[in-house]
């Protein structure tokens, strides 16, 4: 009885007990009111949201300590410990936005970063596949953003005023040594792996993160596709090939095994060329993907792919004035093993494992046979730990094996030279993600590397910082000191060069509004170290020294809007591009061949749901490039008139026998500009003393690719 | 021992005191959800849901139905980077409720629907891998509890606005929303707090149906 009493006088008083309110207001870091900010008493089910003003007001009988939490999507919850001892408390609140969310501030100086499904306004993979002249290459699209070039001869990308090889490809962290396939002279090469294995595109033109090393000029890391989530067997047959696949899907791993065949020959039949095929190209193409969650955070993925090609054409080469019948021969092996974990709530382990065998081999006149042996690995253990939410701190050691062997013989001498070197490049790198504010991060580390085969070692420093004015609008600094071994040819020569450099200075605006993207990157790099030489004779190099060097500076804008036009997408990009070098076999400082001052891209793409379809069209503009002239005394002083392209595709998606299909259409080049991207010269005058000249021009002034790709479930 | 009845008598009420609270507070809850008039509101609603949430870790039908409130905002939310936090946000807190009850057929019914939001974020680039990622949840939901209408509802309705190519339309998805409308109309809850929505608009798909 007397617990009842009790008990009754305990509950009304705590009823009856004095209301304390609450009041005060939320903002942003802006002073801007918040609306919808969730307002409230932790543990209790007392509290309020804030209104159109950003107000709040609500009553407490609560007498002790409390926590009382303001939360908002997108801002950083705030917990503040109060005392409710007062009749009315007042209070003001500032909200920072969260860290990773769009509109946070994020290092971007320099890099392009794709496939993010939950950001709206980047690149992503599909979109790639979806640009017209693309071609479905994963090179071919990169053209189209600002800083980047496709050398039209070779397919090959060079970024602002580097040369090919000072991009390297990453695939989940792992280098791809063979990122192109082999190629005939003056018809482009293509990218080994399709852009449908791919998720995630980070393409960085400058100033990167110290996880990259041996790259002056450029990094894409491309980030492969999870779990599948289905079987699937896929068809699809192309004017270029076919190709069969199926993946199969277990409840915590998937199994992807796909297979190519390509032939060019519907592909030049339906195309105007010049080429002369002895034996028009064949490849065959296999791949295995294997994927497995493993643990409740933890993924590994194992792939492996093989392809081969066979080819063989009469070329005109005026360089020795003959008619050369070229055979091609390429094969390449490449296989990667990568695991990934979260260790406990901190740390984040990476770690991987490749190799890759590429072989090529050029055999001329029947008699002449070069042969190219090129075998790699990649070993990497990297390690993420996540001190608070402002401070990361990333770090890794990787080591990279290159072997390669260049052999030439002929019919009627063995071996007429073998050239050979093996490289142990051992790396670390270490760097902090900090977040100094909300409004400032900075991104500061270091990378180091040793050649056991030079012996040399070099430190190279990276930093960036970014800061941000406003919503959406930011502004990013970046330097970086970037170095790269000599190319293969010249380290087959020698063991004592010294690694090329460069340095990067990058400044960066962007605004990022909804579903729009504008950026405007100013750029400067300085080369050094470059290897200069005196004479080349096939394989071999003379004097070869390290006293090369060059510049290179400019400007890239890039205006991306998905919202004015309905069901469109459009982006523009230009490239003002100033540099010149003195390297190679260079007597001056000029302007390298592959160069061009100004550079356009538009890419359109419009979704008609009409008719089910997505149409495309992009054009490209490049100004001339330098070409040399043995007429003109004045070194690479001349130059091409300017490259122009106008291409079209459609992508009509539509059902076959009940399967999902996709019947893909494109045009390059519809209106048949006639491009030159250089000249070859005879090697001796003519009688009047004048070197003749013959355009490097495309094969052909359309190409035509048709395709119907089916997915059976 | 009087001290020790005491106590015990104490602690029983002040819990039975709780979860009274708790009910009473989830049907006051879900009554304002019921009765939204403004879009705005749905932010109110699922503010005052995530404060339950935050009070009761081990209960996942406030997490559920905030999760609700923010998925249906989401939808109509204009500004792409709004949307893309919303959504966001919704994810969590489905992922969050998974690891309160794992086997439940509701949640996965709106995890559907939350696939379906991360379509209209950016269609060309999600339709194809989350519209895949909600047939997997609503034919999960379905499997654990065959008797659960919103599943089908939701999977119909999906299919309604897939493409024919990619075998949705109309064709495909009358027969789920026929089977929705004959579950809603004998639909009986387990308890008053669980999930009781989508009839309304499960028949006026009903009758897209019947008009084709």
């Amino acid at each position: 009885m007397k617990i009842l009493i009790i008990i009754l006088l305990l509950l009304p008083t705590s009823h009856l007990a004095a209301q304390v309110t609450i009041s005060g207001t939320v903002k942003d870091e802006y002073q801007n009111p918040l609306t919808g900010a969730n307002i409230y008493l932790k543990g209790t089910y007392s509290g309020v949201t804030s209104d159109t003003s950003g107000h709040f007001s609500f009553t407490t009988t609560r007498r002790d300590t409390v926590v009382m939490v303001v939360a908002f999507i997108g801002y950083e919850t705030i917990e503040k410990t109060i005392i409710p001892d007062k009749k009315n408390i007042t209070l003001e609140f500032s909200m920072a936005e969260v860290s990773n969310e769009l509109q946070q501030v994020v290092i971007s100086a320099g890099t392009f970063e794709a496939g993010d499904k939950k950001r709206a306004v980047m690149l992503s993979s599909l979109d790639i596949v979806t640009t017209a002249n693309a071609e479905g290459d994963i090179y071919g699209a990169l053209n189209m953003l600002p800083g980047a070039q496709t050398e039209g001869e070779t397919g090959k990308i060079i970024v602002r005023g580097g040369e090919s090889r000072e991009m390297k490809t990453f695939m989940d962290g792992m280098l791809v040594s063979s990122p192109y396939t082999s190629r005939m002279p003056d018809i482009p090469a293509r990218g080994r792996f399709s852009p449908f294995l791919f998720n995630g595109v980070l393409f960085s033109t400058g100033g990167y993160s110290a996880e990259y090393g041996q790259a002056l000029s450029s990094v894409l890391e491309l980030t492969s596709d999870g779990l599948a989530e289905e079987s699937v067997t896929s068809i699809s047959l192309l004017n270029v090939g076919a190709g069969l696949g199926h993946t199969h899907r277990f409840k915590n791993s998937s199994f992807t095994l796909e297979t190519d065949y390509g032939n060019l020959t519907p592909y030049f039949a339906m195309t105007k060329h010049t080429l002369d095929w002895e034996k028009v190209p064949e490849s065959i193409s296999g791949q295995l993907r294997f994927r497995a969650k493993a643990g409740e955070e933890g993924m590994f993925k194992s792939f492996l792919s093989y392809s081969g090609s066979r080819s063989i054409l009469n070329y005109n080469n005026y360089n020795t004035g003959n008619t050369e019948r070229i055979a091609l021969g390429d094969k390449n092996l490449y296989q990667s093993n990568t695991y990934s974990t979260m260790l406990g709530e901190k740390w984040l382990l990476k770690a991987g494992a490749a190799v890759n065998f590429t072989n090529e081999d050029y055999n001329i006149n029947r008699n002449d046979k070069l042969e190219d042996n090129l075998k790699s690995a990649h070993i990497r253990l990297a390690l993420q730990y996540y001190l608070n939410k402002d401070i990361t701190f990333k770090s890794g050691i990787e080591d990279f094996y290159t072997e390669n062997e260049k052999t030439y013989r002929n019919n009627y001498m063995t071996d007429v030279f073998k050239l050979k070197f093996a490289d142990n490049l051992l790396a670390g790198f270490a760097e902090a993600d900090i977040r100094l504010s909300s409004k400032a991060a900075l991104r500061t580390g270091a990378r180091m590397e040793y050649s056991g085969y030079t012996g040399k070692t070099n430190i190279a420093p990276r930093a960036s910082l970014a800061y941000k004015i406003s919503k959406g609008q930011q502004v990013s600094l970046a330097f970086g000191r970037f170095y790269q071994h000599a190319g293969n040819e010249f380290l087959l020569n020698s063991d004592s060069l010294a690694y090329e450099n460069a340095t990067h200075f990058i400044f960066n605006y962007q605004y990022a509004g909804s579903n729009r993207l504008f950026r405007i990157e100013a750029y400067l790099k300085e080369y050094d170290h470059l290897i200069k030489y005196g004479n080349q004779d096939n394989y071999i190099y003379s004097h070869l020294t390290n006293d090369g060097n060059g510049y290179a500076r400019g400007v890239d804008i890039f205006w991306r809007d998905k919202q004015t036009f309905r069901q469109a997408d459009y982006w523009v990009s230009y490239s003002y591009l100033d540099t010149k070098r003195e390297y190679r076999d260079f007597q001056v400082k000029a302007t390298p061949v592959f160069a061009s001052k100004h550079n356009l891209s538009v890419v359109w793409k419009q979704w008609i749901s009409k008719i089910n379809s997505q149409v495309g069209a992009t054009y490209k503009y490049r100004s001339g490039r330098p070409y040399y002239n043995p007429n003109n005394e004045d070194f690479l002083s001349d130059k091409t008139k300017p490259f122009n392209d106008i291409s079209i595709n459609v992508s009509y998606l539509t059902q076959l026998f009940g399967n999902f299909t996709i019947v893909y259409f494109s045009c390059e080049n519809i209106f048949g500009f006639n491009n030159i991207f250089g000249y070859n010269y005879e090697a001796e005058p003519d009688a009047s003393g004048i070197f003749r000249s013959h355009p490097i021009q495309p094969f052909a002034k359309r190409t035509f690719i048709a395709a119907i790709f089916i997915s059976i479930k | 021992m009087k001290k020790m009845t005491l106590t015990l008598v104490l602690t029983v009420l002040t819990l039975s005191l709780f979860s009274q609270d708790y009910n009473r507070a989830m049907l006051d809850g879900i009554d304002s959800l019921n009765h939204i008039k403004k879009m705005e509101d749905f932010q109110q609603v699922a503010n005052y849901f995530e404060r339950i949430a935050d009070a009761e870790p081990n209960e996942w039908l406030p997490g559920y139905y905030a999760a609700y409130c923010y998925i249906v905002l989401s939808f109509r939310e204009q500004d792409a980077a709004k949307k893309a936090t919303i959504v966001n946000k919704g994810e969590n807190l489905v992922n969050k409720i998974l690891k309160i009850k794992s086997e439940e057929s509701e949640i996965y019914a709106l995890q559907g629907m939350l696939y379906q939001a991360f379509i209209t974020l950016d269609y060309q680039n999600n339709a194809t891998e989350y519209s895949m990622k909600a047939e997997a949840s609503f034919d999960k939901a379905i499997e654990l509890n065959p008797e659960n209408p919103r599943s089908y509802y939701l999977k119909g309705m999906n299919l309604m606005y897939t493409p024919e190519a990619y075998g949705g339309g109309m064709k495909a998805a009358c027969p789920l929303i026929t089977r929705a409308n004959e579950l809603f109309e004998n639909f009986t809850k387990a308890n008053d707090l669980m999930p009781d929505w989508g009839k309304d608009y499960n028949a006026q798909l009903l009758k897209k149906c019947g008009g084709e």
